[in-house]
């Protein structure tokens, strides 16, 4: 039978024996990959298709497995919610898998890539089980074979101590995190079935069941912890930028564009599924959180000088957008307007569709210069879109959708985060109309140090003179590389100049959620234009500013440059030094330069100038600049955390003496407290 | 039919008349400055001028630079079109509110700012004052507009168009050259 949860499910098990049978091909490494990266693309392929399916059908559909604990089998469910979650994780999933068949090829030779392949499918199948599950049980067993599998793919080089710290880190967050979220769906159960049976376990049972106020806070929260400890928000990004970067490039992306989305799916699921009603509060405290992710991810992004590490900070900065406009729809949830609850939460949806394409593209683009110039510091990179055009052209698509410039796709997600935001004098609380603005303002500064952050990149990364000395061997990517960061660009195109086929397609989610359709005003107009709320408000029509830009480009170009003789090459102007270096260029640091002193109080900064002796008067005395910003909330909280779990490790160490004796009088002692309860 | 002509029409008349505008804004300038100002329709010569000598580009400039010109003509234009100056009846005034004409003059100053970087010398300062620039009208304009009332259209039009006279790449470059604004060199 061919619906959508078959064809999601066959996916999901095509996914399980691509990475369980990779074993069989080892001896024949090229092949392998050849094989398992095609497979996985397919099996991406058909769950892409089974989420858009379900999402322009408003179908849904399920499934009990016979596994699973005694009274709790396996619940598969496929909603509008999951399938729109699974076209995400499909379609970057998608082109990831084809990218991967050029890159994963780089390490032949240099490491066997079994590992690698088995996880990746591992991975891909447990993100799409996470969208599938509908109990806590299925829920939580598929957030662990992510989770692991993750954990293996971050560890794939594992001989540099700084991937087995990274994952390390990484494993105990999203520890930390699951439990949360165990605690959580406890409470949630406990409260809709009893604590007898398990059937309480099943998102059904919870969605029928009403919650008391404090109760479903403390579910809320709880959940709310954990998912954003994956979704790497501010205080709990730490393991983000370490992770992120010491994975394969194909991994970051999934991780970055992809994984990080499950926690957003997951925070989705329980407050506006599972629990339904919730006081505005609630939505205040995922704003907030969302604001101070958006506006430090993206200051942080700025002081970065490795290429990965920025980007893993530009997610911590999207992901606060993301849950900026879920937090403003749960706030308009709970004052009972649902038009613009709609409004807010589509916002978030399309950028979390958005960034998982962009990210996705970046890091494919940093894959593709890490796998020509083995560098990762971009103060060593420079002039690479001589070297690598069709990457460069494909990169400075991911920088202007992620610096939310139309007519890409950021931008499209980003102004509708601002109507939503504009539409705040209409609530009815003093404190929120009053602060409202102020997040927009905040809004609007991460999109423009967004940009100013995407300039720096682009620009000392591809642009200017080389800085490093190993330019000799490098050349432009495979086909395969290409393919999949072209389609992830046109990808990226599309979503920004259509925006109302998109919001057409979501009808079905706006209105299963909050209760209300957006199609009927925001493509009011026809579907060139985006009125979100009606035309004489708001509008905007991606696809005439870039047709415009071109027919502006295309009409000037042929009038004034028929002659491209007349075009002269010059030496560049050095003031009249005999020779400028590439040393001389502006690199990363001293771009930030400015943004490091004005919110030089946000970063824990050690510069350090040192001036040494020349071997001779006549020369001019040799100047040594040290820099070094790291991230205070390492010191703020973890270093303190730390410290006390280990001050309560030594204390409790006293009662483990290894005297044989001791431990007789803990028995003994033990065995009489506990004769003591039973007698009572 | 009439929207199209009046659409044509004022994107002419802006394009003709820019010019006189810096020529205008230098003027008033120099009046300030007491110097004696080069005249109204200097831009006129200066633009007859440029487009009859050749083009120069620098050894390693990429097609970034190439672009960037048309791209931030582009774009001015779009905004030209879609701001309510000879009629605010215009059929392309849906395909822009205030807050896309800021990300309009943005992608303009982020391709400026990397056309700075794409030379490779000392000099790629322009590229952060651009930025930066963007950075501050950008919360500016948002501020503004989300504290206004909505049914107010017309006024946030007004307020674009300031932003669209501060922010014309084209003024703004020239001023920095007049004041010989030549950051200082790296070190």
């Amino acid at each position: 039978m061919m619906t959508p949860i078959n064809i999601a499910a066959t996916s999901v098990v095509l996914l399980l024996i691509t990475g369980l049978s990779a074993g069989l091909l080892r001896r024949n490494q090229g092949l392998l990959i050849r094989v398992s990266f095609i497979l996985s693309a397919l099996a991406s392929f058909m769950a892409t298709a089974s989420g858009i399916w379900t999402v322009k059908n408003g179908i849904t559909e399920k499934i009990i497995l016979p596994i699973g604990l005694p009274d709790l089998p396996f619940h598969l469910r496929l909603d509008a919610l999951s399938g729109f979650f699974m076209t995400v994780i499909g379609l970057l999933s998608f082109f990831v898998s084809i990218y991967s068949i050029g890159y994963v090829k780089g390490f032949i030779g240099r490491r066997p890539v079994t590992r690698l392949v088995v996880f990746y499918c591992l991975f891909i199948a447990g993100m799409f089980m996470v969208t599938l599950a509908d109990d806590a049980l299925f829920f939580l067993v598929s957030w662990e074979i992510m989770a692991a599998a993750s954990y293996f793919l971050v560890m794939f080089e594992d001989e540099k101590v700084e991937n087995r710290r990274a994952a390390f880190l990484y494993m105990v967050v999203a520890h930390v995190g699951a439990i949360a979220i165990l605690l959580s769906f406890g409470v949630m159960a406990g409260l809709s079935a009893g604590f007898e049976s398990f059937s309480g376990f099943t998102f059904d049972a919870m969605r029928q069941a009403q919650f008391p106020v404090e109760w479903a806070t403390v579910a809320f929260l709880l959940a709310f912890f954990g998912f954003a400890a994956k979704a790497g928000v501010i205080p709990l990004h730490v393991w983000l930028p370490e992770a992120h970067p010491v994975a394969p490039s194909n991994i970051s992306a999934l991780m970055s564009g992809v994984m990080l989305k499950t926690a957003i799916y997951g925070i989705v699921r329980v407050t506006f599924d599972l629990l339904r009603v919730f006081p505005w509060w609630w939505g205040a405290i995922v704003l907030t959180l969302g604001l101070v992710s958006a506006i430090m991810g993206v200051l942080y992004a700025l002081m970065q000088h490795d290429l990965k590490k920025l980007l893993a900070y530009h997610s911590v900065e999207n992901i606060g957008i993301i849950l900026i406009g879920i937090g403003l729809a749960m706030i308009f949830t709970s004052f009972k307007m649902p038009m613009m609850a709609a409004l807010a939460l589509i916002a978030g949806l399309y950028h979390t569709l958005n960034h998982a394409m962009f990210k996705g593209l970046l890091f494919m683009g940093a894959g593709a210069v890490l796998h020509a110039t083995h560098e990762r510091n971009m103060e060593k990179m420079g002039g690479l879109i001589r070297r690598m055009p069709w990457t460069a052209v494909f990169f400075l698509v991911g920088c202007i959708s992620i610096s939310a410039l139309p007519p890409f796709n950021g931008f499209v997600s980003e102004w509708l985060t601002f109507q939503a935001f504009l539409l705040s004098p209409s609530m009815p609380n003093q404190i929120m109309k009053l602060l409202m603005p102020m997040g927009a303002a905040l809004l609007a500064l991460t999109g423009a140090l967004a940009a100013a952050c995407f300039v720096k990149v682009f620009g000392v990364v591809f642009l200017g003179h080389s800085r490093g000395h190993h330019n000799q061997n490098i050349h432009e990517v495979d086909w395969s590389m290409r393919a999949g960061m072209m389609m992830a660009s046109l990808t990226c195109l599309a979503l920004g100049v259509l925006p109302t086929f998109f919001i057409e397609w979501t009808d079905v989610l706006s209105e299963s959620l909050v209760g209300a359709k957006l199609s009927a005003s925001a493509a009011a107009g026809g579907w060139l234009w985006l009125t979100p709320i009606a035309p004489e408000r708001a509008s905007y029509s991606g696809i005439i500013v870039f047709l415009g830009i071109l027919a502006a480009y295309g009409i000037v170009y042929v009038v004034l440059h028929v002659n491209p003789g007349k075009i002269h090459r010059g030496a560049i102007w050095d003031c009249g030094f005999e020779k400028l270096t590439p040393r001389m260029q502006y690199n990363a640091t001293s771009f930030a330069m400015p943004i490091r002193r004005i919110f030089g109080f946000l970063f824990l900064i050690k510069e350090d100038v040192q001036i040494k002796k020349a071997p001779h008067p006549a020369f001019p005395k040799r100047l040594h600049y040290f820099l070094r910003v790291r991230d205070r909330f390492w010191f703020w909280i973890y270093m303190p955390f730390t410290a006390a779990v280990f001050w309560i490790a030594r204390k409790a160490g006293r009662f483990q003496q290894g005297r044989i004796q001791t431990y007789l009088i803990y028995s003994f002692l033990t065995l009489i407290v506990l004769l003591l309860v039973k007698s009572l | 039919m009439e929207g199209i002509v009046v659409e044509i029409l004022q994107v002419t008349v802006l394009i003709a008349l820019a010019p006189l505008f810096a020529g205008w804004v230098k003027m008033v300038k120099c009046r300030l400055q007491g110097r004696t100002s080069p005249g109204l329709l200097q831009p006129y010569r200066d633009l007859k001028k440029l487009f009859s000598k050749d083009i120069v580009l620098a050894e390693n400039a990429s097609w970034i630079f190439r672009f960037t010109p048309y791209l931030v003509f582009g774009t001015v234009i779009i905004a030209g079109a879609v701001v309510p100056i000879l009629s605010t009846d215009l059929p392309l005034s849906l395909t822009a509110d205030v807050i896309v004409l800021v990300g309009l003059f943005a992608i303009a100053r982020f391709f400026t700012a990397l056309a700075g970087m794409d030379i490779g010398t000392a000099f790629g300062g322009d590229a952060y004052g651009d930025i930066h620039s963007i950075a501050l009208v950008q919360i500016d304009v948002t501020y503004a507009h989300s504290r206004g009332d909505f049914k107010r259209r017309l006024y946030s039009k007004t307020v674009s168009r300031v932003c669209f006279l501060g922010l014309c790449p084209h003024c703004h470059r020239r001023e920095r050259q007049d004041t010989g604004g030549q950051p200082g060199y790296a070190s």
